[in-house]
């Protein structure tokens, strides 16, 4: 990886993913909303499409602390970009938590 | 700040701090290399760089000229969106009112909100950002000269187009967001919604232009040794700023491309009774609306978070957390479009999901709001506190940036919470709000910017009390008009309706509305009076006059030489802790790189993005008419699509193209040059023979727009299948499996012919080259014959869907097919070589990027068609 793509992939890297997990889930709730999919309780009474919902958010959340534990030396980059980065990522995480917490809270289709 | 020891004499290496400090410059590359007549150097840069006088006006590119007329073309704009404005608030004074007739007050609120958000706001920063960029990143223009002017051009037909339309009776009506259905054909029978279709789309033009420029130039057009993390923030946030314009036009562009269809042949993209759905409109213009008040901020507070370190004295607190904290808010801001949605009838989990994003969003605001304050508490002198002036007029305008902007950020918090929302929505509460945070966050902060940068700009200093009366009348006037509507709605007055009755109860809250709007319309007049008066009698600036820290005052003379710089120094510590006025004598005798004249090129330093050093020595053109003829060709396209003449309509965008294939520079490219002196013994290629040129990158950015189109445009027909009433359709469409075969064996095939030519000996690389432009013909072919196939595409939306991807996939194929010409064509012409591959490059980085867009279009259809089965009752 070369010094551009790394610092881009850095800096932008966990909000992409937040972005990316944001779409899935608002595409995959519309979806399993309009189609039926997934909405009879299975699980311990919880609706398949409430757990690939949650398992989703969960997915984004891990990937972005690893994110987040490549980060804790500077990954190579200039010390500025490398604080900067970390800034970048542990906000993601937390927007992470706040933002897709209430897939596994509230009503899926009401 | 290091200081060169006593007795040496100042060079742009001593008068840089020092961190990792570059080798000590080598001797002298060139003749003119190291000391020159500073003189003779300014004359001869002036002579290449200067635009000519009279008609040749009309071929400038320079970067200061085309910005300066931006903002200029972007204030007369605003002149006419606030005499809309009085007129809507005349009409308001009253119950019952008279003044305008209901048709004639809806033109003039769409009116007022169009120009506001499309010809004033987005232009002017977008002019701000071409001016500035090039002299605080080191440049001497912008990466792209010719597209800045085209995209003036393009700006100003088509601002004018929707201004003459209004003035012949016939401007859009339907508000600024254009809603569906009111802006459909059955509800909107004239041509004022076409009129702000394609005007808009037109002037968008000019969006994406600046987008793509300021990107490559802010990437590769620094100084050499202005690393990224080096940049001032100004560039930070104009970086991310173009990045979301990249991303969030074309879901604009893409809807009023689908709407228009609809208007003009009947394609029911948003007709509910034919498989269209109207609030698949209020998805892609949302998807551009909201990420676009973040779009008219960041740029505004680009400039504050430039100029409050000047006026207080030190360094921008919190640098790190403040570039941290835009690039999240760009990212959290494509989040919340659904909350104009909200009462759309949105499950719960959705409301939450974009009710959660809104509120986020005020917390990197926040950490932006606090850095500020942060800097101007810990304000301390400068070495010479006399020269800084305590309370500037710029401050003033920071003042009441704070005070306006947090109110409207406050109520923003309001609105993003469901329930209030509910209430409050479309009420002129949600008219308050906005105001607040546009005209606080975008007009008084780009006011300071302007008293700011106005010495710069014009050479003038400015003193004038006028200005501090200007800004108080602006200040009292805008409170005394806008707080009031928070109170007219919350007291349930709706935006939008033209009279209310006496028995309402907000007659005198409007009317004291009313009377404040020409208070602040008063203000606005007396700033620019003062502003003309400044710049016909003020007195001549001194250099650097607020002792700022950053590289656009350490220009040769205030206005700035068209050149710029004569030479460009190494920077080597952050570059918002310069010395401008120490910096600026040193680099006028030519003492850095490319501090010399040299066949009359206009040379400027070309940096790798990440550490900033110079691997390219990038030429730029020289003044010419194509980008006007190029824009008046443009401006007959969407002319032609007005009136529907559509066959010239196709020969005008003919036209188009064969004007942009005169665009590819030629001189300095016809033959191999080698590496050349750049100065402090550097040896470097020119762009034409650089691995990669800023061509390459210019087409890695605009490819991002591209399949955010896409991507709009697949999630929009994904949409309908699953939202849609009428859906499936009584026959899905069923797309012919041959073609489709032939197109992908096509796209690969064009790729691998690219590719080929590529690689090797590019001098035999011609019949590669031609079999790339036949695969691509081959792609247009068959996605001709897929779309003949369709049943009639005003039937359903989605056969009208399929159709619009399949036109996708046939003009990006087109445009293969026209770079694989270009690519033959400057072959033949001696253009090519195995260091000069540019135009081959160009081609096999599109075909890369097609094949997997192609592929991924054409089996849309069946994807289409499985989501449309699957949500069967």
């Amino acid at each position: 990886m070369n010094a551009g793509t790394r610092i881009l992939v850095a800096i932008a890297g966990a909000f992409s993913l937040w972005a990316l997990v944001f779409t899935v889930i608002y595409a995959g709730h519309a979806t399993g909303c309009e189609t039926g999919w997934g909405l009879a309780p299975a699980l311990g009474g919880i609706a398949p499409l409430r757990i690939v919902l949650v398992l989703i958010a969960l997915a984004g959340l891990g990937l972005t602390l690893a994110g987040l534990w490549l980060l804790r030396r500077g990954a190579g980059l200039a010390p500025r970009l490398a604080t900067t980065a970390r800034l970048l990522t542990g906000a993601a995480a937390v927007a992470t938590v706040y933002n897709f917490a209430f897939v596994a809270i509230l009503p899926l289709c009401a | 700040m290091t200081k060169p020891p006593s007795g040496t004499p100042e060079t742009v290496e001593s008068l840089l701090p020092g961190e990792d400090r570059g080798p000590a410059p080598a001797q002298p590359a060139t003749p003119g290399d190291g000391v020159t007549d500073p003189l003779a150097l300014d004359a001869g840069l002036r002579k290449i760089w200067a635009t000519g006088p009279g008609w040749q006006r009309f071929a400038a590119v320079n970067h200061s000229v085309v910005g300066v007329r931006f903002m200029v073309t972007a204030l007369v704009f605003f002149t006419i969106g606030g005499i809309l404005a009085m007129l809507i608030r005349v009409q308001l004074a009253t119950p019952d009112s008279g003044f305008l007739e209901p048709g004639l007050y809806a033109q003039v609120f769409t009116m007022h909100g169009t120009v506001m958000m499309f010809l004033f706001a987005i232009p002017l920063f977008e002019g701000l950002a071409m001016y500035l960029l090039p002299k605080m990143l080191g440049a001497r223009d912008m990466a792209f000269p010719r597209l800045s002017a085209y995209g003036y051009w393009c700006y100003l037909f088509g601002g004018t187009l929707l201004i003459v339309a209004m003035l012949a009776g016939a401007a859009p009506d339907s508000g600024w967001f254009m809603y569906t259905p009111l802006s459909s054909q059955p509800f909107s029978p004239g041509i004022g919604a076409d009129v702000w279709l394609l005007g808009v789309t037109f002037v968008e033009i000019s969006a994406i232009s600046a987008a793509v420029e300021i990107t490559v130039t802010i990437l590769i057009l620094r100084a050499p040794g202005m690393s990224m993390d080096r940049m001032p923030v100004f560039a930070w946030y104009m970086l991310t700023v173009a990045a979301m314009m990249l991303v969030g036009f074309p879901p604009l562009i893409l809807g009023s491309i689908l709407l228009e269809a609809e208007r003009a042949f009947g394609l029911p993209f948003f007709d509910p009774l034919r498989g269209g759905d109207p609030l698949l409109w209020q998805h892609l213009f949302w998807l551009f609306g909201h990420p676009e008040v973040y779009i008219i901020f960041l740029p505004a507070a680009g400039a504050l978070s430039t100029l409050i370190p000047v006026f207080a004295g030190r360094p921008l607190a919190g640098y790190r957390a403040v570039v941290a904290a835009l690039v999240a808010m760009a990212f959290l801001s494509f989040g919340l479009w659904v909350h104009h949605m909200y009462t759309t009838g949105l499950p719960h989990l959705s409301l939450a999901l974009f009710s959660a994003a809104s509120t986020l969003v005020a917390v990197p605001t926040a950490v932006q709001i606090f850095a500020w304050i942060a800097t101007l508490a810990q304000r301390r002198p400068k070495p010479d506190p006399e020269a800084r002036p305590r309370t500037s007029v710029s401050m003033l305008h920071v003042f009441g940036f704070f005070f306006i902007f947090v109110m409207g950020g406050l109520t923003g918090v309001m609105l993003a919470i469901v329930p209030f929302d509910w209430q409050a929505h479309d009420t002129h509460f949600v008219v308050a709000h906005l105001h607040y945070v546009l005209i606080g966050g975008f007009l008084f902060p780009m006011l300071a910017a302007g008293y700011h940068w106005l010495p710069l700009i014009s050479g003038r200093a400015h003193d004038g009390p006028a200005a501090r009366l200007g800004f108080w009348l602006v200040f009292a006037g805008f409170n005394g008009t806008f707080f009031l509507m928070h109170i007219t709605g919350l007291m349930g007055m709706p935006r939008r309706v033209h009279a209310y009755g006496p028995e309402s109860g907000w007659h005198w809250l409007n009317l004291i509305s009313s009377i404040s709007s020409f208070v602040m319309a008063i203000g606005f007049a007396v700033i620019v009076i003062d502003l003309l008066m400044t710049l016909r009698f003020g007195r001549k600036a001194e250099p650097d006059p607020w002792q700022a820290a950053t590289l656009e005052w350490a220009v040769p003379t205030l206005p700035p030489p068209p050149y710029n710089f004569a030479a460009f120094p190494r920077i080597t510590g952050r570059a918002d802790k310069l010395e401008p006025r120490k910096i600026a004598p040193v680099l006028a005798r030519g003492e850095g790189y490319l501090g010399v004249v040299r066949h009359g090129w206009m040379e400027t330093t070309g940096v790798s993005i990440a550490r900033g050093e110079p691997d390219q020595i990038v030429i730029l053109p020289q003044q010419t008419y194509l980008p006007l003829w190029s824009g008046i060709a443009t401006g007959a396209v969407f002319l032609s699509l007005l009136f529907k003449v559509y066959p010239l309509a196709i020969v005008a965008a003919l036209v188009v193209v064969a004007l942009f294939l005169r665009w590819p520079v030629g001189d300095h490219a016809d033959a191999d040059r080698g590496d050349l002196p750049a100065g402090e013994g550097v040896m470097l290629p020119l762009s034409s023979e650089a691995a990669v040129p800023p061509a390459i990158w210019a087409l890695r950015v605009l490819a991002v727009a591209g399949g955010a189109l896409l991507a709009s445009l697949l999630f929009g027909g994904l949409f309908l299948a699953i939202s849609a009433p009428g859906w499936p359709p009584p026959v899905l469409p069923d797309l012919p499996l041959v073609p489709g075969v032939l197109a992908a064996l096509a796209l690969a095939a064009a790729w691998l012919a690219s590719r080929m030519a590529a690689r090797g000996d590019v001098l035999r690389g011609a019949p590669m080259l031609g079999g790339a432009l036949a695969a691509n013909a081959a792609v247009l072919g068959a996605v001709g014959w897929m779309i003949a196939a369709l049943p009639p595409l005003q039937d359903h939306a989605a056969q009208a869907v399929l159709a619009a991807a399949m036109i996708w996939l046939g003009l990006h194929a087109f445009i293969g097919t026209v770079l694989a010409f270009n690519a033959l064509r400057r072959l033949r012409s001696g253009h090519v070589s195995a260091r000069r591959r540019i135009d081959i490059d160009l081609l096999r980085l599109w075909q890369a990027g097609l094949l997997p867009a192609g592929l991924v279009v054409l089996g849309f259809p069946s994807a289409l068609k499985a989501l449309a089965l699957a949500a069967l009752p």
